[in-house]
């Protein structure tokens, strides 16, 4: 009441300077107070409890077996005095990937996402911005630091089934140093945003920090460092992952600075700007939404906008600006339209496509590389090591796939102005593969290069199979975004009900499992990829893997196939039901 | 009108040659033709004085650019439009006007083929909406306008002129992008580009690919006097050219330019006819004020 009293008071023409109000933190929680109560009583708790079991139960089945097939995998050989020795540095380099991270996700604006609404009535009125964001801040850091150190625990136990120590030890040592990775990413991120840091210094804070650890790593992998060149910044954090086979108090400090840095972002959270917060919280309710349809192109593309990831104005490689002709005397406005739809050469097409991945950000051009270089070791690994290192590379070429079709992407995503050109969509879809293909071929060539690094005897494998392993990868991504372009226009379903009610026909299990069977035939589709490789790797015989990967050069016809006569295959269909329908009748 | 907005520059040659195209008057440099008789005109039909009376048969009539024969659309049970029949002749310039929510942007869009109608059919250049044949004839500028994010705006023109067979486009593509006052933006990408100039770039591109009917809605909003000029007078060469022009607008300055004028409210058909003869406040109030 005191609060309402003061905004009128402010109101009014003679109103006195404006002071902050002294109560606003408590009106603050009491807001936060009636909204969390009205949040949890519209929670349904047995789908709550439900869920949580189901997470529970399918988590546990997942890492016993895991747990199993990594038993052994690796051998009895692992020296625990050396692992000491050359383990921190190696390990300390993911707490030195997450604060480059941190930093460069701070230069964008993250890691923070606040509701449109609290911006707008909370941060614009005179409450404290700090008391405010002390909850977002918090929480983040919280779930961060949890998720993280419950898969750093998962990671431990299994580190114990081949290293000497006991579970419950290697669980949480592993699980606090997962702990200390989440939290430096989400202080380091706060506090990058809040002093402001410039993408290009966040860059080379990044970069230097990642080359110092990655240098005494080496240094020490290779034993030819020593002294001061051994010290790296995450070596006390990755000796702390190793407390579970020896304990040193000096390790502690990687805890205390994570704890130190996350009280300094949580004090400077007042200076968080609010540009960014208001477009990181429009955000991230479409990628809740998103994720929770599992809609997995739509959470890539939003993550891309997150990290203010914008295409380049400027082409690679364009060096002069295009000679165009000058103004004339008179302007045609109109240019009559031909009594035919027109011929169109594919190099149109084409063109557009490579101008597309012409203008793809540095950044997204190293992520497809690191994918692509993952693909590599994971296909070595599979071969070599486990076949469970086939899901390792099954993700990275899934993801090199999305990254790669940006122009099919930017065309499907846009189907009111595909339908404006008199051309039949899939005819121009296929073509827009066209200049992915090509990118996706030399970045399978990076991946052979990589694995051939990895173990050179693999060399000619890995160049004969990368190609249509990559293209056949593709597959599943290039589904899901051609999935997403709307059927022909149709006033019914496939069952004659008028389309506007079709959603109030599907029962919420139907839809559920249609949805669920929608997230899940592309990585199906693209784990046919993978096959070549499994030939490989458990029959050796050249024919095998070469009849194998005849099948996979089939998958990719049927599926270019698919792209082009999808319209018209749906048409078909509905004409076949029709006809059903009018022969009952 | 256009050449008040250019007054504050020296006049280029290709102004000038603009200006004597479009001189004396641009508002009636575009012949108003007469009322036609339209399918649905309210204030037109009459009740049948003799109902043994035997019809004539009537003579074939000549193509029309747009018919609709009980057009509607509806979003569950709630009627975006109620059944329309429409026609319209080539080389009309119709001004589509009403309240919010009146049915004109669903109207616009079932014609160009982007939203499925509920009831009834239609055709523009006398080929079925949404067929190759009609998307080769109507271009549509959206009230929205939509671009891709990887293509500049040179880029967006060659590919929409290129996609509907034109070769020969660079040269249209440069005056039209000076007309607007788009020339110094055109190798950088419309994400990046306020409403208005959105606005430009999008006018640029509807008017580079060729067409013989052109759908417009909502064409003034966001857009600065220069831009807002050079529309008018666009739209008056391509409808001097023989093009069938179909505006949606609040704007009702710009429907004096109309030959013809087509009001709803509520999704249904409440004027068509002469715009000098309409009541032009009391067909676009809203439908608070119509029910008060």
């Amino acid at each position: 009441m005191r609060h309402r009293h003061y905004v009128l008071v402010a109101m009014t023409s003679d109103a006195p300077t404006a002071t902050v109000p002294s109560d606003a933190a408590a009106t603050l929680r009491e807001l936060r107070r009636t909204r969390k109560r009205r949040r949890l009583g519209e929670l349904d708790w047995y789908d709550v409890a439900y869920r949580v079991y189901l997470f529970a139960l399918v988590g546990l089945v997942l890492v016993v077996w895991v747990s199993d097939a990594v038993d052994g995998a690796i051998g009895d050989t692992v020296d625990t005095v050396d692992l000491l020795t050359r383990g921190p540095a190696v390990i300390g380099l993911a707490v030195v990937a997450a604060f480059a991270l941190g930093v460069r996700s701070g230069a964008d604006g993250g890691p923070i996402s606040v509701e449109l609404a609290d911006i707008r009535h909370v941060l614009l009125s005179p409450v404290s911005r700090r008391t405010f964001m002390l909850r977002p801040i918090g929480q983040r850091l919280r779930s961060a630091a949890f998720a993280v150190g419950l898969g750093g625990a998962v990671l431990g136990q299994l580190i114990a089934t081949e290293v000497e120590g006991s579970r419950t030890a290697w669980a949480a040592a592993c699980g606090a140093f997962g702990a200390i990775v989440g939290a430096t990413f989400v202080a380091t991120a706060v506090l990058s945003h809040a002093l402001r840091v410039p993408r290009p210094l966040a860059t080379v804070l990044a970069a230097g920090a990642v080359l110092w650890q990655g240098l005494v790593a080496w240094g020490i992998w290779n034993d030819t460092t020593d002294g001061l060149a051994r010290i790296g910044p995450g070596n006390l954090a990755g000796r702390l992952a190793l407390w579970g086979i020896d304990q040193r108090a000096v390790d502690v400090i990687a805890i205390a600075v994570a704890v130190a840095m996350a009280g300094a972002a949580l004090s400077l959270g007042g200076r968080l700007r609010l540009e960014p917060l208001a477009r990181r919280g429009e955000l991230v309710s479409q990628l809740r939404f998103a994720a929770t349809v599992q809609d997995l192109r739509t959470v890539v593309q939003l993550r891309r906008q997150l990290r203010s990831e914008i295409l380049r104005t400027r082409q690679w490689g364009s060096v002069r600006t295009p000679l165009r002709p000058e103004p004339s005397a008179t302007v045609r406005a109109r240019t009559p339209a031909p009594t035919t739809p027109p011929a169109v050469t594919p190099r149109v097409i084409w063109a557009r496509g490579v101008r597309s991945l012409r203008r793809l950000p540095l950044a997204r051009l190293a992520r497809i590389a690191l994918l692509a270089a993952i693909a590599g070791v994971g296909g070595v690994l599979t071969y070599d090591a486990s076949p469970l290192f086939g899901l390792l590379l099954l993700a990275a070429v899934f993801l090199v796939g999305l990254e790669c079709l940006e122009p099919l992407s930017q065309e499907i995503d846009r189907p009111d102005l595909t339908d404006s050109y008199a051309i039949e969509r899939g005819w121009i879809y296929v073509h827009l593969l066209v200049a992915p293909a090509v990118l996706l071929a030399v970045v399978a060539l990076l991946g052979a290069a990589v694995a051939t690094a990895v173990d050179p005897s693999l060399a000619l494998g890995a160049f004969a199979l990368a190609v249509p392993v990559a293209w056949a990868a593709a597959v599943g991504p290039v589904v899901v975004t051609v999935l997403d372009a709307p059927s022909p226009p149709s006033p019914t379903t496939l069952l004659g009900t008028p389309r506007d009610a079709e959603s109030s026909f599907v029962p919420p299990e139907f839809a559920g499992f249609s949805t669920a069977l929608k997230a899940a035939i592309p990585v199906v589709l693209s784990a046919v990829a993978t096959v070549p490789v499994f030939v490989a790797r458990f029959s050796g015989d050249v024919a095998s893997v070469g009849r194998s990967v005849l099948g996979v050069v089939l998958v990719i016809a049927l599926a270019v196939l698919w792209v082009r006569r999808r319209d018209a295959w749906t048409v078909k269909t509905r004409d076949f039901f029709e006809a059903g329908r009018a022969a009952q009748s | 009108m256009s050449q008040s907005s250019r007054s504050n520059r020296p006049k280029s040659n290709k102004t000038r040659a603009r200006d004597a195209r479009t001189s004396p008057q641009p508002s009636t440099a575009s012949p108003k033709k007469p009322s036609k008789p339209s399918a649905v005109e309210p204030a037109a039909v009459e009740p049948a004085t003799d109902d043994t009376a035997t019809p004539e048969p009537s003579p074939p009539l000549p193509p029309a650019a747009i018919t609709t024969n009980g057009l509607a659309k509806a979003y569950g049970d709630a009627p975006a439009l109620a059944p329309l029949d429409l026609r319209i002749e080539h080389g009309d310039r119709v001004s589509l006007i009403g309240h919010n929510g009146s049915g004109k942007t669903t109207l616009l869009r079932m014609l160009v083929g982007m939203l499925e109608p509920s009831e009834g059919t239609a055709t523009v250049a006398e080929h079925p909406i949404g067929s190759r044949e009609a998307r080769t004839a109507v271009s549509y500028l959206a009230d929205q306008p939509v671009f891709y994010d990887d293509l500049t705006v040179w880029e967006h023109l060659e590919y929409v002129a290129r996609l509907h067979g034109t070769d020969d486009w660079e040269q249209q593509a440069v005056d039209l992008a000076d007309m607007v006052g788009l020339s110094e933006r055109l190798d950088d990408l419309p994400m990046t580009f306020s409403r208005g100039l959105k606005q430009k770039a999008a006018i640029t591109i509807a008017f580079v690919r060729p067409f013989d009917v052109m759908l417009i809605d909502e064409p003034f909003v966001g857009l600065d006097r220069t831009g807002r000029e050079a529309l008018l007078e666009l739209l008056a060469l391509a409808h001097d050219d023989g093009a069938t022009l179909v505006v949606a607008t609040h704007e009702l300055s710009s429907v004096e330019r109309s030959s013809r004028l087509i009001a709803l409210s509520g999704g249904e058909l409440v004027f068509d006819g002469d715009p000098s003869e309409a009541d032009l406040a009391r067909l676009t109030e809203g439908r608070s004020a119509e029910s008060g």
